[in-house]
């Protein structure tokens, strides 16, 4: 008997194509869920996470006004996937969620659309400059007009759960010595490494716009987090010191250390 | 459920080609029975392919043509022979295969026994087709409707009105058509029988796509696709950025040719390209002064899309040549800024750029100006090489679309291999090791080009690849081999014939080949292969062992 071919990649497919027995099982299951009878433990939900990190969290309808960008049915069904894999690979609970919210996180849904300027201006992906286009709200500087990295775009849907403000430890550190910060912050808070990392500089800037946009609040005022993202000119690039002359990006070598530079873990 | 036509199936042919029919015979075991459905339906499926190796021995010719020319007498067969450069050796043999094929498919089927048990195991899968026939056909009209809503949507968006009430009743017919077979194919009943052969069905699209346009969709490229058709449409530009050998001048092609319809002109952009070849030159012709457009213009006339390979490489002051072009949509108008001839515009152009490692940066970017009217068209996309980045639950890293490409080559068109149950675990085991090194020499390749310092990469288990990578084209090539070999050879040997003594080059590129078998040797591939059947200069056969913990 020859091999099917199919049998080489179709566990990377699972939901591909169920049969009727696959869905009915699911059916059942929604259904028990439904009566409460579900017997493994029930995901986080979006109205818990709202309710653990109150002003803190900015879902769905906070990233819409933000981007004036409407998730469509499906953006919207990705977006509860995405958050569902995310406490499952992290092994997110509602207590470890408590924990983070004392420690000064915020959860916020990334889309990797903006609507444009005016209404008439067509949507566009998320990058630095045209968070800068579109909010006039950034420090008047053109060093970065031709850097790669203020074309980067988010790369779509995804959630952050990140610090709203440095860690206090990773102050007047080099960048190198932040890692290893980060490395032991993981640690003690049962993650693995890989799951904490730091922002991109199009993240920072659309997690410092969207808080200031929805609550009229500044996160970051004083300080620069320290992104992963190089330069042309090999330097690490710092987003932040949100204060009334508008947000700010510069860069440093790695091995400088500044008192007001450190980093916000982001999960 | 569609109309499936009654036709005789194959052995039932054969039977009447050659005049005889089933009869009553020895009484068979259901077992006996069992096995010879199965040796009949292997052969009926291998004569469909032997017939076309026939027709292609003979330079084309049908059944009835070679009859035709056979009653001619043998000087016109042999004139044929001769005029078409046929091989009659070739001819005799492929002639004989299905003469063979035929006298044991009528063997087999003379028996009523058999072959009726062979029409109702046909009845069967004529039913299982007809069930997913229905199913890839609410799929496909889910497809069209969903595409249609887009599109219609983003024509307002590009004009800035509000559809009016007929516009928004039509889009509101799109949304409830939508809905309507969502509904439906929550209620489709699919049982294994039916699943197998959508996968089977999968496989043979994914090798009529290789084989037409040398580009499969995979759901990462169709999502790319998905998000940059509704643009094209519109008549705007876009640029596929990306390492070499990532796929995006075939994309260009495949979207060009499959989903617009037309075959685009390709132009290979060069640091040394003339204004004339975007514009067109004057010359002579019976005395008079006329002006030649280039192929690009004429490409523009003719409404077929452009596709501006290696865009970035044009000089800068050219690249302004195409800025108002850039900026028109299907309905515009382009003057021709030399002959002042006015061409409407029915087609996009599509560019790609390779993307460079920073020490070329200066030299071979695109200048802002031009990108920047890409991405206000249908966007600068960045491809890069299929899964890169790609993992499972655990964080282990995955090859999902290119392991459903190469599936698609090593299968024959039913979607089988031609594994044994036995062997069939350890040859899957082998061909993942063997992708799960090449995506390893992507990504490190990848990073060496973006970040080009060795300090970086010597910072995780990076190694740098400064020239070379093994593209998908090349896993291709070496699965074809692989399967001409009826994968009697390990794999390992048609890597190093297919790959490595193809191209035996020194320098630089040496380090890079080095540095490819040390991933393939960590990937335990090579195990056992002697240093120097690597051929490659300069690398020392004491690490080659160590490699492999030998020494």
């Amino acid at each position: 008997m020859p091999f099917e071919a199919y049998k080489i990649y179709q566990e990377y497919e699972p939901d591909k194509y169920k049969t009727s027995t696959q869905e009915k099982v699911a059916k059942a299951l929604a259904g028990a869920k439904k009566e409460g009878l579900e017997p493994v433990k029930e995901a986080l939900d979006f109205s818990e996470v709202r309710e653990v990190f109150g002003q803190d969290f900015l879902g769905v309808e906070e990233i819409e006004r933000f981007t004036g960008h409407s998730l469509t049915p499906e953006e919207k069904r990705i977006a509860e996937e995405k958050w569902q894999k995310k406490i499952e690979e992290q092994g997110l609970t509602k207590e470890s969620l408590e924990q983070l919210k004392q420690e000064g996180f915020m959860v916020v849904l990334r889309v990797g659309t903006l609507a444009g300027k005016e209404k008439k201006d067509k949507e566009m992906p998320v990058t630095i400059k045209n968070l800068r286009q579109k909010f006039p709200l950034f420090y008047n500087q053109d060093w970065y007009d031709n850097e790669q990295f203020a074309d980067v775009a988010l790369s779509g849907i995804d959630w952050g759960i990140v610090k709203k403000e440095l860690l206090e430890e990773s102050k007047s550190k080099n960048w190198d010595e932040q890692e290893e910060i980060l490395k032991t912050w993981a640690k003690t808070h049962g993650v693995q490494e890989k799951f904490v990392r730091r922002r991109t500089p199009a993240e920072v800037a659309y997690d410092i716009l969207a808080y200031f946009q929805v609550h009229n609040e500044r996160i970051l005022e004083k300080d620069w987090d320290w992104t992963s993202v190089q330069s042309s000119v090999g330097e690490f690039v710092f987003v932040g010191v949100f204060d009334s002359d508008g947000l700010g990006v510069s860069l440093d070598t790695r091995g400088h250390r500044r008192s007001t530079l450190g980093v916000c873990p982001a999960r | 459920m569609p109309h499936i036509p009654a036709i005789p199936t194959t052995p039932e042919r054969v039977l009447r080609e050659k005049k005889t029919e089933a009869k009553e015979a020895r009484p068979l075991g259901p077992e006996e029975i069992k096995e010879q459905v199965t040796e009949l339906f292997e052969l009926s499926a291998a004569r469909a392919e032997a017939g076309k190796h026939v027709r292609e021995a003979w330079g084309g010719l049908t059944k009835a043509e070679r009859e035709e020319l056979e009653s001619k007498g043998e000087n016109a067969v042999a004139a044929h022979i001769e005029s078409a450069r046929l091989d009659p050796e070739l001819i005799e043999f492929r002639e004989t295969t299905m003469k063979e094929y035929d006298d044991r498919i009528a063997e087999l089927s003379s028996n009523s026994q058999v072959l009726d048990a062979y029409k109702n195991r046909f009845g069967e899968l004529k039913e299982i087709l007809a069930r997913v026939v229905s199913y890839e056909h609410l799929r496909h009209e889910e497809d069209v409707v969903i595409k249609a809503e887009q599109k219609l949507r983003k024509l307002y968006e590009e004009i800035g009105r509000a559809p009016g009430p007929i516009e928004r009743k039509k889009m509101t017919g799109f949304s409830d058509r939508r809905k309507e077979i969502e509904e439906n194919l929550k209620g489709f009943e699919l049982d294994p029988k039916t699943i197998d052969m959508l996968r089977r069905r999968e496989v043979r699209r994914m090798q009529n796509d290789l084989e037409r346009y040398s580009f499969a969709e995979t759901k990462s490229r169709q999502e790319l696709i998905r998000q940059v058709l509704p643009d094209l449409l519109q008549g705007a530009p876009v640029l596929f950025q990306g390492e070499t050998g990532s796929g995006k001048s075939q994309l260009a092609k495949y979207i060009s040719e499959r989903y617009l319809g037309k075959i685009p002109t390709v132009i290979s952009v060069s640091e040394q390209i003339k204004e004339s070849q975007i514009m067109g030159s004057r010359g002579l012709e019976a005395g008079q002064t006329v002006f030649n457009n280039s192929e690009f213009v004429k490409a523009q006339k003719e409404g077929r899309p452009v596709i501006l390979d290696e865009v970035n490489l044009m000089p800068h002051e050219f690249a302004g040549l195409l800025h108002d072009l850039l900026q028109k949509r299907v309905g515009d108008v382009w003057v021709h800024p030399v002959t002042g001839e006015k061409i409407p515009i029915t087609a996009p152009i599509m560019a790609t750029a390779n993307l460079k490692s920073e020490r070329y940066k200066q030299r071979y970017e695109l200048d802002v100006a031009t990108l920047r009217r890409f991405i206000g068209g249908a966007g600068a996309r960045e491809i890069h090489y299929l899964d890169i980045g790609k993992k499972d639950k655990e964080g282990n890293p995955i090859a999902p679309e290119t392991l459903q490409i190469l599936s698609a080559v090593l299968a024959d068109r039913h979607g089988d291999i031609q594994w044994s149950e036995e062997e069939a675990m350890q040859k899957v085991e082998e061909l993942k090791r063997f992708v799960q090194a090449c995506r390893k020499i992507q990504e490190d390749f990848t990073l060496s080009i973006r970040e080009g310092g060795e300090e970086s990469l010597a910072r995780g288990d990076r190694l740098a690849f400064k020239e070379l990578v093994i593209t998908l084209k090349d896993q291709i090539e070496i699965m074809k081999a692989w399967k001409a070999s009826g994968f009697t050879e390990p794999l390992d040997s048609i890597v190093l014939r297919e790959f490595f003594h193809k191209a035996e080059i020194s320098g630089r590129a040496a380090k890079d080949r080095e540095n490819m078998i040390k991933v393939f040797i960590a990937n335990k591939l090579f195990q056992n292969t002697n240093p120097e059947d690597f051929k490659i200069q300069g690398l020392s056969p004491k690490a080659v062992r160590q490699w492999q913990g030998k020494e």
